[in-house]
């Protein structure tokens, strides 16, 4: 048989008619449709059983209560839960994603070591029992008198009972140095104990039953303290009674919910505070009791009558009518007077520091219900214990080797402000944590610590609070091999150093001593996190029943202190003239700006935040990516910037390139500029760079840095 | 066959802006439980995906009588003539005649984006890239939402995997009707100024129809006659006098 | 074999030449299908749309192309319905720059869709009150007729004409094509309509949303009109470009003034038409829907200059001077006002595309802009290339222009 080209065809043509008649075409389009839904990189769904967990969040010192949803074990979801003894009962937005953080791209994992000091130096993985033995003899080094320093620790988790393994380490040191971040959330109590000339207790606000609360620049409804608490009292203006007076040079989220705002212009808080003191106390409206707790009063008064309302609301720009209604407003009801600062801008300068705590002195505030209040200290731990210092209290270059611990979650610093704080030469670094922070950039060695949700973790009482607290973070996964506990680090470096620490087993083991010495004290309260009422501690038969009821997310609180302790204090005692004198108006040159870093609290750098908190920082302008500046719009327009140029900004400390947006809630003259995560995906060593803007920040001599003198320009 | 009947329901919102501070947890709560990836790099405020966005709105006024309210936006979930589902070429998306909820279908999704320009609101948003968690992360994912695909438009839809949940919950309880209480989507759940009120708007006894016909209640771009079931409250007028247009610079 | 698939009696440059001129567009095509590939592949993230401009240059640019195709089903109109027989000389030009112009943009929004693979839903589950559902039929209908109406030029090449039954099939096809042209001038109605209706319905986009008349807004209307009076004009810029380039006559005189005539005419209804409606979406719809209608034209640096351009500067003089016999003999007259012409679509397909979607809605939008990536950018351009490709082997292998072989021989003797 001959095949022609006609068959061929034929046959073609006909198969294909025939083939429409079967079902492969309308087959395979229906096939090409369902693989379209179901490509294999698209992430599957994880299947098992459903379970919940009560836990605590360890991201930031809020130490919020939550219910995490697990799928197979593994927390999928998570809920604030009330929690009707700490009040922390929701979460932030970091929060929410806490449990992705075991899944970090940032995270550290083995220990590294820099090859050297300089620029050009890289990080290199190293073995841990080299890294334990290297830094056994940096810290005998540092111990010596030759050092030029000594040992510290940074501890940006204080209270915990790894704290207080950490004292125990210093105390084998000469001159060792217990640490913690200059955080200003605590900065006024802390300011407060520091101008006591007797022994002072521990010190809280006493928010709930407070009247009025004049907050120096403190981002009250911005993170800090505990969220929720916050937010009750003060996220509605309308609420019974309690006024929030904001003193804050731009608008901040805080100040626009505040009963009132006063524009204060930047650096001259300290006159403000004078300002406020002089109508308190030229109208009398002073505690009769505060009179003769402070020891200096006339001393006081007399310095404080030469700032009359007047002359010092024009120089920090406030209505001066403003003014003495916010003087009379503190003096008339418990009030609270605190400063403090979004995490970046860091400490208030000493002398604002030492005035707001007078202020809270004057009107009688300390000791009583409304005001500041005295709390106790964790059982096992009370009377007196070791010094605690805030990082930039610390002298210039006392520093020989210092160990991190954790990452910054409440705050962070300077880098240039830890070399200050470093002994000439450098020093020895160590940043324990599981990420690769902002702060891994001025270690030497970094050792991997256990991430959230893999290890037990102490949530001691947030700063602030009214009485302590202990309760725990629950490890739900199994912890990576390379991570290691920070107390068993401790320990092997107790050895390698040739310090003599009390062995106390595990990491764990610390926490289970803590509970038996709650139990041991028969003080407070355990509260169940089902939200039912609260059981005393003497009731629990012992330590492990106190712990059964924590790892199931309770929560320990301890009973209010005794309140009738009437320690004395001299407000002036540590401020010179010259200080005062420092506290007038800045100057500000022509053409030139003042920068002022700000951040959210937990979210200081991409490696402390799950990365989908993308959708609020590079995927919304609701909060800013490292980086950016805010600018007045009337600003941006004399500088001849437009929203979303690039711009330079210069300091006399170096240079940044930013991306500018323009915000009218900014005071004109200001450069707000973003300390915070870069975008998803930024290479690690642009990451370490996210503290870009802070190394722009000029470090006062009191170890604030707040105000720096910049200048900007489009590029 | 025995029929049960579920009451018709047009779920909604009311949102007060005097108390939102624009922490952004309702957006981190929202993209943990619907399965919305991280950004990737080049992501930005334009190309990223935010079933519920908080914008600032500001007075326009100078310092310092400057003042913003932060608007949380989530779909409107629009009732009459809804133009995402009107302009959908292939039947993608469609209104629940029980719930009134707007539901978007991403198996059928073309990625024509003809729906993300007739939002008004700007609540529809694109896969320009695939859904991508960095390694070991897919674990944490809530399993009963299913993540999309590249190349499709999603959309908030009220956490409609809730709203199964709360269903069963009251079948298993041998109710038809859902208990107000079991279906609260994620948003509404986070906030913690509780700001946000969630409930049927049919229902004349609950919180949200009752706040919803307060005087300094409004909804965004009303004249455009989208009635959509998301409303807003301020004290402010300001606010609410600037709430149905843009506004010149 | 490149001499004997050359029309008979027709003068081409070398084949050496000939392929010069294809190797830029060929590059160009290669360029434009890396980018598609990129886009296909790894997403859309390679373009510059984004979740508010999500329709970016593809769409503007298909609506203006789909536009400036008019110009085949409105000469088979003109030609097979009305027996204008002057324009058997530009028919076939016409199809084969309707059918590139047609192709192209079905192979653009196949890029521009995020799941290509689906688009077969939209027959399968039709949303009938969808402006887009309508589109799609029409397109894909309308491009199968241009495909057949392309496919008797392509068989009367001298060398396919060889094959009996290719010249059966031809001739059958011929008699057919007034129906053809029929259902094209039928489909193209409604597709042009549902092109200027997919705005015209958003409700949700006050600047360019409008009362609609029966099923459909009035832009449905506008857009028939305005791509039926541009189609002529663009015939006529496209053969008197092939002649320029070509250094050839191609046609007579007569039908470039014809084409300019029509074009003309139907420009002044257009532009009357199109203030009448301005004057009502200004006064009524725009203020209705909260809009004061003086805003948009204060947001950004979208003047009202922009409509002086679009109506007066690239509408009524052009169409005026198409319209006067006098303008329009003298060529050089016809040619710039049938440019003008098509440029005033190309603005006004720009504002409904692109400001539409760069003017805010909501009272804390920002006015956007939006340039396209390299990817878009290249992509558009393979359609070009591939435009010009398949134009210039068609010139070169098929009698695009019937005349061309009388006028060249009249010359020469």
């Amino acid at each position: 048989m001959k095949l022609t080209r006609r068959d061929v065809l034929r046959f073609a043509g006909g198969g294909l008619i025939g083939t429409l008649f079967t079902p492969i075409p309308w087959k395979l389009l229906d096939d090409t449709a369902i693989w379209t839904q179901n490509w294999a990189w698209l992430p599957k769904l994880p299947r098992g059983p459903i379970s919940t967990r009560f836990s605590h969040c360890t991201l930031c010192p809020a130490g919020c209560t939550l219910r995490a949803r697990c799928c197979n074990g593994v927390p999928v979801g998570l809920t604030g839960v009330p929690n009707l003894a700490t009040k922390n009962g929701v979460l932030c937005a970091a929060g929410f994603a806490s449990h992705h953080m075991p899944y970090h791209p940032l995270r550290l994992n083995g220990p590294r070591a820099y090859t050297g000091k300089d620029d050009g130096s890289m990080l290199i993985p190293v073995t841990m029992d080299a890294t334990v033995e290297a830094l056994g003899r940096k810290l005998r080094a540092a111990a010596s008198a030759t050092s030029g320093g000594s040992v510290a620790i940074l501890d940006q988790r204080p209270g915990r009972a790894l704290s207080r393994a950490y004292q125990e380490f210093l105390s084998g040191f000469q001159g060792g140095q217990y640490l913690v971040s200059p955080s200003s959330e605590d900065g006024t109590l802390r300011a407060l104990r520091n101008l006591s000339a007797t022994q002072c207790p521990p010190l809280g606000y006493d928010f709930e039953n407070a009247r009025t609360v004049l907050s120096f620049g403190a981002p009250l409804l911005d993170g800090w303290g505990v969220p929720e608490q916050m937010y009750r009292l003060f996220s509605d203006r309308s609420a019974s009674g309690r006024k929030l007076i904001q003193i804050e040079s731009s608008k901040s989220r805080t100040a626009r919910a505040a009963a009132s705002w006063l524009p204060v212009a930047p650096g001259t808080e300290a006159v403000l505070a004078l300002g406020l003191a002089n109508v308190i106390v030229r109208e009398g409206l002073y505690s009769k009791d505060a009179e003769r707790r402070i020891k200096d009063f006339p001393r006081y008064r007399d310095l404080v009558l030469r700032y009359h309302p007047h002359p010092v609301a024009a120089l920090a720009g406030v209505d001066p009518d403003v003014l003495v209604d916010t003087a009379r407003a503190i003096a008339s009801s418990p009030s609270i007077v605190v400063s403090g600062a979004d995490p970046a801008a860091g400490p208030a300068d000493q002398t604002t520091e030492i005035l707001v705590a007078g202020l809270n002195l004057l009107v009688g505030n300390v000791g009583r219900k409304g005001g500041i209040v005295y709390r106790r200290d964790v059982p096992g731990t009370d009377g007196p214990g070791y010094a605690e210092t805030a990082l930039h209290q610390v002298p210039d270059h006392s520093i020989a080797a210092l160990i991190m611990d954790g990452m910054e979650s409440g705050a962070t610093f300077p880098h240039s402000l830890l070399k200050r704080k470093l002994v000439e030469d450098g020093g020895t670094v160590v940043l324990l944590s599981p990420y690769l922070s902002g702060h891994s950039a001025v270690a030497d060695y970094l050792v991997p610590t256990a991430s959230p949700w893999e290890t037990w973790e102490e949530v001691p009482a947030p700063p602030g609070a009214t009485s302590a607290s202990f309760s725990l973070a629950v490890p739900l996964l199994p912890g990576r091999e390379y991570s290691v506990d920070a107390y068993t680090f401790l320990k092997s470096l107790s050895k390698a150093s040739g310090v003599n620490l009390e062995d106390h087993g595990s990491g764990e083991s610390l926490l289970r001593r803590r509970a038996e010495m709650i139990a041991a004290s028969k003080r407070g309260m355990v509260y169940a996190a089902d939200g039912s009422e609260g059981k005393p501690a003497s009731s629990f038969a012992n330590g492990e029943a106190i712990w059964q009821s924590c790892a199931d997310g309770g929560t320990w609180v301890d009973d209010a202190a005794d309140a009738s302790s009437k320690p004395e204090f001299n407000i002036l005692g540590q401020l010179t003239d010259a200080d005062l004198a420092r506290s007038a108006r800045m100057q500000q040159a022509a053409g030139s700006l003042t920068l002022v870093p700000f951040s959210t609290r937990a979210a200081l750098s991409g490696a402390t935040i799950s990365p989908v908190m993308s959708k609020v920082f590079q995927e919304s302008d609701l909060r800013m990516n490292g980086g950016t500046v805010l600018l007045n719009p009337k600003t941006a327009l004399l500088f001849g910037l437009k929203n979303e140029d690039r711009a330079s900004v210069r300091t006399k400390n170096g240079l940044l390139i930013a991306r500018v947006l323009c915000d009218p809630t900014v005071k004109p003259g200001l450069l707000h500029a973003a300390v915070g995560p870069l975008p998803n995906g930024t290479p690690v060593a642009d990451e370490e760079q996210s503290a870009g803007v802070l190394s722009l920040c000029t470090i006062q001599d009191d170890g604030s840095w707040r105000f720096t003198e910049a200048t900007i320009e489009k590029v | 066959m025995e029929q049960a009947t579920e009451k018709k329901s047009r779920f909604g919102m009311l949102i007060d802006l005097d108390r939102c501070t624009g922490c952004g947890a309702c957006m981190i709560s929202c993209a943990v439980e619907n399965n919305i990836a991280p950004a990737e790099q080049k992501a930005t405020t334009r190309t990223g995906v935010t079933w519920i966005r908080v914008s600032a709105m500001s007075n326009g006024a100078e310092f310092p009588a400057t003042d913003t309210v932060y608007v949380p936006m989530p779909c409107q979930q629009c009732e009459k003539d809804t133009p995402c589902v009107a302009v959908c070429p292939q039947n993608a998306v469609d209104v629940d005649p029980q719930t009134g909820i707007v539901g978007q279908v991403p198996q059928r999704c073309l990625g024509c984006r003809y729906c993300m320009t007739a939002c008004p609101y700007h609540a529809r948003y694109f896969d320009w890239w695939d859904p991508r968690w960095p390694e070991g992360m897919e674990q944490t994912l809530n399993p009963d939402v299913a993540p999309r695909m590249r190349g499709v438009a999603e959309k908030c839809n009220f956490c409609h995997g809730r709203l199964h949940a709360a269903r069963t919950k009251a079948a298993a309880e041998g109710r038809t009707d859902i208990a107000p209480a079991d279906y609260v989507p994620a948003c509404v759940e986070a906030c913690p100024a509780h700001a946000i009120v969630f409930g049927d708007l049919n229902d004349a006894e609950s919180e949200v129809a009752r706040g919803a016909a307060h005087p300094h209640s409004f909804r965004f771009l009303v004249k455009l006659g989208t009635e959509s079931k998301v409303y807003y409250r301020s004290e402010r007028a300001w606010v609410r006098d600037n709430a149905d247009a843009f506004r010149l610079a | 074999m490149d001499k004997q698939l050359i029309p008979r009696g027709l003068r081409r440059t070398s084949f050496t030449n000939f392929l010069m001129w294809l190797v830029p567009w060929v590059l160009m095509l290669g360029v434009g299908l890396y980018a598609i590939y990129l886009c296909l592949a790894e997403g859309l993230f390679h373009t510059n749309m984004d979740n508010r401009f999500a329709f970016g240059l593809w769409i503007y640019l298909d609506l203006t192309v789909i536009a400036l195709g008019a110009g085949a089903f409105f000469t088979g109109f003109l030609l097979y319905i009305l027996r204008r027989d002057e324009l058997k000389s530009v028919i076939n030009s016409a199809v084969v720059v309707g059918l590139i112009c047609y192709s192209g943009a079905v192979a653009v929004l196949m890029v521009d869709v995020g799941q290509p693979l689906r688009a077969w839903f939209t027959f399968w589950h039709p949303n009938t009150h969808s402006m887009l559902t309508e589109v799609t039929f029409c397109l894909t209908v309308y491009l199968t007729v241009l495909l057949i109406e392309y496919l008797p030029i392509v068989l009367k090449n001298r060398k396919l004409r060889q094959i009996p039954r290719f010249m059966v099939f031809e001739f059958q096809l011929h008699k057919i094509m007034p129906v053809l042209a029929g259902v094209g001038t039928f489909l193209s109605f409604f597709h042009q309509g549902s092109l200027g209706g997919l705005y015209g319905v958003l409700q949700g986009r006050p600047f360019a949303y409008r009362e609609a008349l029966g099923i459909w807004p009035s832009t449905f209307f506008l857009f028939v009109l305005s791509a039926a009076a541009v189609g002529p004009s663009f015939v006529l810029l496209i053969t008197w470009l092939v002649q320029r380039i070509s250094r050839k006559q191609l046609v007579k005189p007569e039908v470039f003034r014809f084409l300019g005539k029509v074009s003309g005419i139907l420009l002044i209804v257009y532009i009357l038409l199109k203030a009448i409606d301005t004057l009502i979406w200004m006064n009524y719809t725009s203020p209705e829907s909260g809009f004061a209608a003086y805003m948009f034209y204060h947001a950004g640096s979208f003047g009202t200059w922009i409509l002086v351009l679009e109506l007066v500067v690239l509408g009524l003089v052009p169409a005026v001077l198409l319209v006067t016999p006098k303008m329009r003999a003298r060529p050089g007259v016809l040619v710039g006002a049938a440019l003008a012409a098509c440029c005033g679509i190309v603005v006004n397909r720009f504002v409904m595309t692109v400001q539409t979607l760069a003017l805010p809605t909501l009272p804390f939008d920002a006015v956007l802009s939006y340039s396209p990536s390299w990817e878009e950018i290249a992509t558009f351009l393979a359609v070009v290339a591939y435009g010009v490709l398949l134009y210039s082997l068609s010139y070169r292998y098929m009698t695009l222009f019937p005349q061309e072989r009388d006028l060249y021989q009249s010359s020469w003797r």
